[in-house]
């Protein structure tokens, strides 16, 4: 790491600066377009992990309107670089998705919900920000919905590479958004032929709930009831790592007890969301048994989260310095119970799926090359599925990750059949971890009063292994105001799913829902 | 011989004219075909009740339908944005009549934390509700509560929502 801090230093110079575990950048926008593919080539980082645009409306220190922030990522050495760019309202932005292609779905965020103008043509995206009356992130927005929505029209432009012959042979599919594989929210238009899918478009925008533009109007100790609801099918990842967040930029110690107890309940989490992505890989392919049995699993979870604290879905467990209960007396029993029966479950699950020619014959299909997953910016166990060793609780490690054995399982082909083994492998390693941190619980308090929740002024960046990839906060404060100035979420669906039509082409109909179900996609994080 | 017969006691009363319209009312009320929209804590706490602890085809809920043709109860779960309004009242409109609609969750009813320019607040007006349950995620015990009341209603022949307008 010294060695490779050194290196940057010399090129780079004064701009270098060192902030926590993040280096940090100043450049121009010209500047930084030259750049991109020697940070990409000769520094290694071949990651970008997200690109997060303020408004500076209002704010007296800075000079011009907007700022970007780029997070690059160098994987080998683990080091999270940081690029912020000022820009003005009128310069044209250029695309840097020719060296990180993952950067194409980030600019046209950019370009909807902020305005950012780009030099180059970027398509449709998920929100029309005419529909809306203007930019919803800028500072100045004032909604103005007049009349309904528009929404994508079934078809695609004509291809060029094919003669009109070959044209008249092709249909076009819709499917979704109302529909049980495409968790209601996301919309696939495939234009077919004959079986195979050709060409693939997807919908998203459905769900989009203004979380950004919410969290600035909360204030800062209330955004956690919000962050909650990020994710319906983990929201105890999403705390953890918004309290994660808060106690690093306050450089807040947190009892060790209460460190343990998150990780069971990440853990805990993880196996419920895991679990939840195999029944609907489970309901994709037809196959209703294990569905149940799957079901039966995240029961035996939400049991733990109601003797817990109430709530059977939505452990709201977490507060900043800590969490608010202490695990009641004979939960621990409870646990160790509930993670045998999760163990006999998964040994079922095994016999009717793992082995079973049917499960393989059809989840055989649709891989994710590695080099193009990294590109793509997937990551979580979509991205260990290709064989890509990367997985924050190893990297990173944070609370007692370095402490617990856990092995990171990987897959080789990144096909579907590949994603689920992964998840299967991730579901027994989380047990392990559990019942490591169950037998080893420190005592002690578990929270801290914390007077002050406000973060000191600047960009705070903090991230965890979530059950779909990594989640991350990037927060902007000004350190005095009670509301935060920008929050930007780093949500692995929104992602994950860029991967989807690479992935579904030339492949069967039946293929794409069993794909799309491998994903995880969920859609509270995939539209925000 | 029975001396203290009483016609209010072996008889229903019911709001309904014609005996093919109480049929009609009967027979809903033991099957119903519900179908669900959006997504959100609520969205995930409905499905569980087809899970193996929560036996809802009890209430002749046989299972989830995707397709409004053969569904006649709409719950709406989630946030119902701008954009996602344009599907449920295609939705709706495609459903048969009689149907009923059950707002399930804070974040249907009213938005719950998300008051800002996604929302549609006014979705009621277009798609009227029979049954709200509040909660972010109500309990699974306060739905069942709901789909029962909801039974009840129909079995009494009470109109919904829709059919109030309508008349």
């Amino acid at each position: 790491m010294f060695d490779f801090y050194d290196q940057l230093k010399q090129e780079f110079g004064e701009n270098l600066k060192k902030k926590d575990s993040f280096l940090e950048m100043k450049l121009e926008a010209v500047h930084f377009h030259q750049l991109a593919s020697q940070l990409k080539n000769k520094f290694g980082f071949i990651f970008l992990s997200d690109i997060c645009g303020v408004d500076n409306k209002g704010d007296s220190k800075k000079e011009k309107r907007f700022t970007i922030i780029y997070h690059l990522l160098n994987l080998e050495e683990y080091c999270h670089l940081r690029i912020s760019i000022d820009i003005d309202e009128e310069t044209k932005l250029s695309s840097v998705g020719a060296t990180w292609p993952s950067s194409k779905r980030l600019e046209l965020e950019l370009r909807d919900l902020l305005g950012i103008l780009f030099d180059t043509e970027l398509g449709a995206g998920f929100l029309n920000p005419s529909d809306y009356g203007g930019f919803p992130l800028r500072k100045d927005f004032t909604p103005n919905v007049n009349g309904p929505v528009s929404i994508l029209s079934t078809s695609f432009p004509d291809d060029p590479s094919i003669d009109a012959d070959q044209r008249g042979v092709r249909s076009w599919v819709n499917i979704g958004p109302h529909h049980p594989v495409m968790k209601n929210n996301v919309r696939m238009i495939l234009e077919l032929e004959g079986e195979y899918i050709r060409r693939c478009q997807y919908e998203t925008g459905f769900h989009h709930r203004g979380f950004e533009k919410q969290a600035e109007k909360l204030p800062w100790p209330t955004l956690i009831t919000l962050i909650e609801r990020l994710n319906s099918q983990a929201p105890f990842m999403c705390t953890s790592t918004w309290c994660h967040l808060i106690e690093n930029s306050l450089k807040l110690q947190i009892p060790e007890r209460a460190m343990a107890i998150r990780m069971v309940f990440i853990e805990l989490t993880r196996i419920q969301d895991h679990l939840e992505c195999i029944a609907s890989c489970a309901v994709a392919a037809g196959n209703e048994s294990v569905y149940f049995i799957c079901q039966q699993g995240r029961e035996l979870v939400y049991e733990l989260f109601e003797r817990m604290s109430g709530s059977r879905l939505n452990p709201a467990l977490n507060c900043i310095g800590g969490v608010k209960y202490d695990i009641p007396i004979g939960w621990i029993t409870d646990c160790f119970e509930a993670l045998k029966k999760m163990d006999d479950l998964l040994t079922h699950i095994e016999t009717l799926f793992t082995r079973s020619s049917i499960w393989l014959d059809r989840n055989m299909v649709s891989e994710i090359n590695a080099g193009r997953a990294l590109d793509l910016g997937i990551t979580g166990p979509v991205l260990r599925s290709c064989g890509v060793n990367y997985d924050l609780r190893k990297v990173n490690p944070i609370y007692f990750y370095s402490d617990v054995e856990f092995e990171i399982p990987l897959g080789v082909r990144g096909e579907n059949y590949d994603r689920y083994l992964v998840r299967m492998e991730e579901i027994r390693q989380s047990i392990s971890i559990v019942i490591q941190v169950l037998d080893n619980l420190p005592i002690g308090e578990v929270s801290k009063i914390v007077e002050n929740q406000i973060p000191p002024a600047g960009i705070h960046y903090s991230s965890l292994e979530s059950s779909n990839g990594e989640l991350g906060f990037t927060v902007v404060s000004d350190g005095e105001s009670d509301f935060p100035w920008r929050l930007k979420v780093r949500s692995p669906s929104f992602m994950n799913i860029i991967a989807l039509p690479e992935m579904i082409q030339n492949r069967l109909l039946d293929d794409a829902l069993m794909s799309f179900s491998s994903l995880n996609i969920n859609p509270g994080e995939l539209d925000r | 011989m029975r001396s203290n017969f009483e016609l209010e006691n072996h008889v229903t009363l019911t709001s309904a004219t014609t005996f093919m319209e109480r049929l009609g009312r009967w027979s809903q009320s033991k099957l119903i075909w519900p179908m669900i929209f959006g997504s959100g804590f609520s969205e995930v706490e409905f499905r569980n009740l087809y899970g193996p602890r929560y036996n809802v085809e009890k209430f002749g809920l046989e299972g989830i339908k995707y397709s409004p043709g053969q569904a006649d109860l709409l719950i709406v779960t989630g946030v119902v944005t701008h954009k996602s309004f344009v599907v449920l009242e295609k939705l709706y409109q495609n459903m048969c009549s009689p149907k009923w609609v059950i707002a399930l969750g804070t974040e249907a009813i009213s938005g719950g934390l998300f008051q800002n320019y996604t929302h549609k607040s006014d979705w009621m007006k277009h798609i009227p509700v029979d049954v709200m349950v509040p909660g972010d995620p109500p309990t699974p015990e306060a739905i069942l509560r709901s789909l029962e009341m909801l039974i009840e209603r129909i079995d009494l022949g009470v109109r919904s929502e829709r059919e109030n307008i309508d008349v």
